[in-house]
């Protein structure tokens, strides 16, 4: 996977250089954003990082230039700003994610590899999801595993199509929030640790292979085995 | 309350503005007088004038058709031409005329001889030994040296209205003035009296004693009204010195205690770094430490961000019922886990003006007070009733509530019931609780009717 990296703070950008390199990921970092526009334009790169705060320039206007010559490569925008509205104008510039530093490596890796991933058009609008024996009829609002209706309330049928439509990948707590819960803060109690664990034992418990898993401090994941 | 310096009244507005409103009454008023006295007076002399001048012509006329015979003859009284001191008296009881009639070589040849007047000379003297009545008289040259003179005693009103009018303008400018003065002085140390109060007061908060407060009254008068908007200031003034205390002892605790325990991870990593484990326990421990750091900042941001109020151009209408009913669900396995219940009684299909995301974190702030504050076995009540003019959502258990000693302090940034902070949060949830019903122009208060805490948000539905 070749990463084009734009971030204009080097602590910060040996960083992410460091940890998207453990996962045996291609890192290309520009401190500036003229360079980076000519490299995206060049071909040849997967993803894209941008800093929000960079030297004369927002990155906001980079993306913009970057969407308006035709490049569709995913781009994650990172900001120090919390606003709730820095948010959605990074969406609207044309980002396909948005991370508020300081963030998590483990958050960071989860987010591009759901944007690598992509289309995600198809999978969000597929009827049925299917991993091993768990099956989730989209259309009919009905999940059942080994043939066994599975009794879900609404909350619980969104967080495993959620979970489901990121199949093999890790999926994170705050990823959760924002998909599921729509929420754009972060509350303070164990809402997603909460809701999971009742979800998993509806799914996992008294069967013979867990197909939901807890990944330590970064997030969850549903696979088959 | 220490009372005005004659310096500072004589100084005072008040006293100026009443001196000199005085004095523009006291001119006004004279030149009115004045006008008005003149103009009588010029009526009287007028007729006074026109009536010696009916006398003349006639005296004229007289002497060119038949000498000065003639005059002789209409001058006469009682039989005599030449008036005797006596026939004055009936002049002056009559209202007539007075009139001399001298001959070329000035003898007098009819009329009273003590009447003296002469042609082009403006001033008259009557000559008599216990009249001194003043008089106005004319004369004209009939021919031949013959001198007519006619006179009248000057009416008694003339001299009356001349006396009044001297006399008004000394009341006037005797008694007005001086009364102005007293006015003035009285009129701005009672004003002073006030102001000096207030603004005594204002310089005792400026100096830091926030709790003084202006005296009100109670008549309702500007200087109440005056007082009572100072005093709302004084206490946002309190306020905000109460919480930035707060804020610092809330920073200066908050922050210090989990950079402390980092720093502590820190020096354990550096002892452990031969047991990998242990490494990473003590690194997943940091990061707990660290992330409740950054918690508070995030926090404080969100706060200044919506207490500056630019997130009101993200209002719109959207359907409240639906956004609390789903936190219900949301929240309810929590509650159970807890060993806690959430009850809910959410009425349908109510729509407000706001912003969901920012009413989504109210409420959710609200759950999270509840879930960590109530006690065990509590039963918390979610609900949403509607009233014609406003949608009351409310949180609240069953439990002993907070004494009213805390209740207006609770949403104060960094308040803690819990002197310890022992519990975990950083008191600043309910802080922004505050600042988003502020912003929704919703009020939130916590009902200090109610049995246990209980925290009603009136959201208008305009």
């Amino acid at each position: 996977m070749q990463v084009l990296l734009l971030e204009d703070n080097a602590e910060t950008a040996a960083f992410i250089t460091s940890g998207l390199s453990e996962i045996g990921w291609q890192v290309e970092r520009f401190a500036t954003p003229e360079p980076a526009i000519l490299r995206l334009g060049g071909g040849g790169i997967d993803l894209a990082v941008f800093d929000r705060m960079l030297p004369g320039m927002d990155g906001l206007d980079v993306l913009r230039l970057v969407r308006g010559a035709g490049v569709t490569v995913p781009v994650l925008m990172l900001t120090a700003r919390a606003g709730l509205d820095d948010r959605v104008a990074g969406l609207d510039a044309g980002a396909d994610d948005y991370l508020v530093k300081p963030f998590a490596m483990a958050e960071l890796i989860a987010r591009l590899k759901t944007l690598a991933r992509r289309p995600p058009q198809m999978s969000l609008e597929a009827t049925e999801r299917v991993i091993g024996d768990l099956r989730l009829d989209r259309v009919g609002h009905r999940a059942e595993r080994g043939g066994q209706p599975l009794d879900l309330s609404p909350l619980e049928f969104k967080l495993l199509d959620c979970l489901m439509a990121h199949e093999g990948e890790v999926v994170t707590r705050t990823m959760l929030l924002e998909k599921v819960w729509g929420y754009a803060f972060d509350p303070k109690t164990s809402l997603v640790q909460t809701h999971l664990s009742r979800l998993r034992a509806k799914v996992d418990r008294g069967r013979e292979t867990e197909l939901i898993r807890t990944i330590r401090g970064a997030g969850y994941v549903i696979a088959a085995p | 309350m220490s009372s005005p310096r004659l310096r500072e009244i004589l100084a005072s507005r008040v006293f100026k503005l009443v001196l000199a409103a005085a004095a523009g009454f006291v001119a006004l008023a004279l030149a009115a007088l004045w006008g008005l006295g003149a103009i009588a007076i010029a009526q009287i002399d007028a007729a006074q004038s026109g009536r010696i001048q009916e006398r003349l012509e006639f005296g004229t006329f007289l002497f060119e058709a038949e000498g000065p015979e003639a005059i002789i003859e209409a001058v006469m009284r009682s039989g005599r031409p030449i008036w005797d001191e006596d026939a004055i008296y009936a002049v002056l009881e009559n209202d007539a005329e007075l009139a001399v009639l001298r001959g070329p070589d000035d003898t007098v040849l009819a009329g009273y001889p003590g009447l003296y007047a002469w042609p082009d000379e403006p001033d008259a003297v009557l000559d008599h030994p216990e009249i001194f009545h003043p008089v106005t008289a004319e004369a004209i040259t009939l021919g031949e040296g013959y001198v007519l003179a006619v006179g009248r005693f000057v009416p008694d009103d003339r001299a009356e209205l001349q006396t009044f009018l001297r006399f008004v303008t000394g009341a006037l400018l005797v008694i007005v003035l001086p009364l102005a003065l007293i006015t003035g002085f009285l009129l701005s140390r009672s004003v002073l009296k006030r102001v000096l109060a207030i603004s005594q007061t204002a310089d005792r908060v400026a100096a830091g004693a926030l709790a003084e407060r202006a005296a009100v009254t109670g008549a309702g008068d500007e200087f109440d009204k005056m007082a009572g908007a100072l005093n709302r200031m004084f206490d946002q003034l309190e306020a905000t010195g109460r919480n930035i205390e707060a804020v610092s002892i809330g920073v200066a605790h908050d922050l210090k205690t989990p950079l402390a325990n980092l720093r502590g991870r820190l020096e354990l990593i550096d002892r452990d770094r031969k047991r990998p484990e242990d490494v990473a326990r003590h690194a997943a421990a940091g990061e707990a430490h660290l992330g409740q750091v950054l918690g508070i900042f995030d926090a404080l941001l969100r706060l200044g961000e919506v207490e500056a109020g630019q997130r009101r151009q993200a209002f719109r209408r959207f359907d409240l019922s639906a956004l609390v009913a789903g936190m219900g669900e949301s929240y309810a396995p929590l509650f159970e886990d807890a060993d806690k219940s959430l009850g809910q009684a959410v009425a349908p299909g109510l729509d407000v003006q706001g912003d969901p995301d920012l009413i989504q974190q109210l409420i959710a702030n609200l759950l999270d007070n509840a879930l960590e504050h109530a006690r065990d076995g509590a039963r918390v009540q979610l609900s949403l009733t509607p009233l014609p003019e406003a949608a009351v959502l409310s949180v609240g258990d069953d439990g002993p509530g907070i004494s009213p000693v805390l209740r207006d302090r609770v949403f104060e940034r960094f308040f803690r019931a819990d002197a310890s902070r022992s519990r975990p949060g950083n008191g600043l949830g309910l802080s922004l609780v505050k600042a988003i019903a502020d912003l929704h122009g919703a009020t939130l208060e916590l009902d200090p009717e109610a049995q246990g805490a209980v925290f009603t948000l009136r959201l208008p539905r305009g």
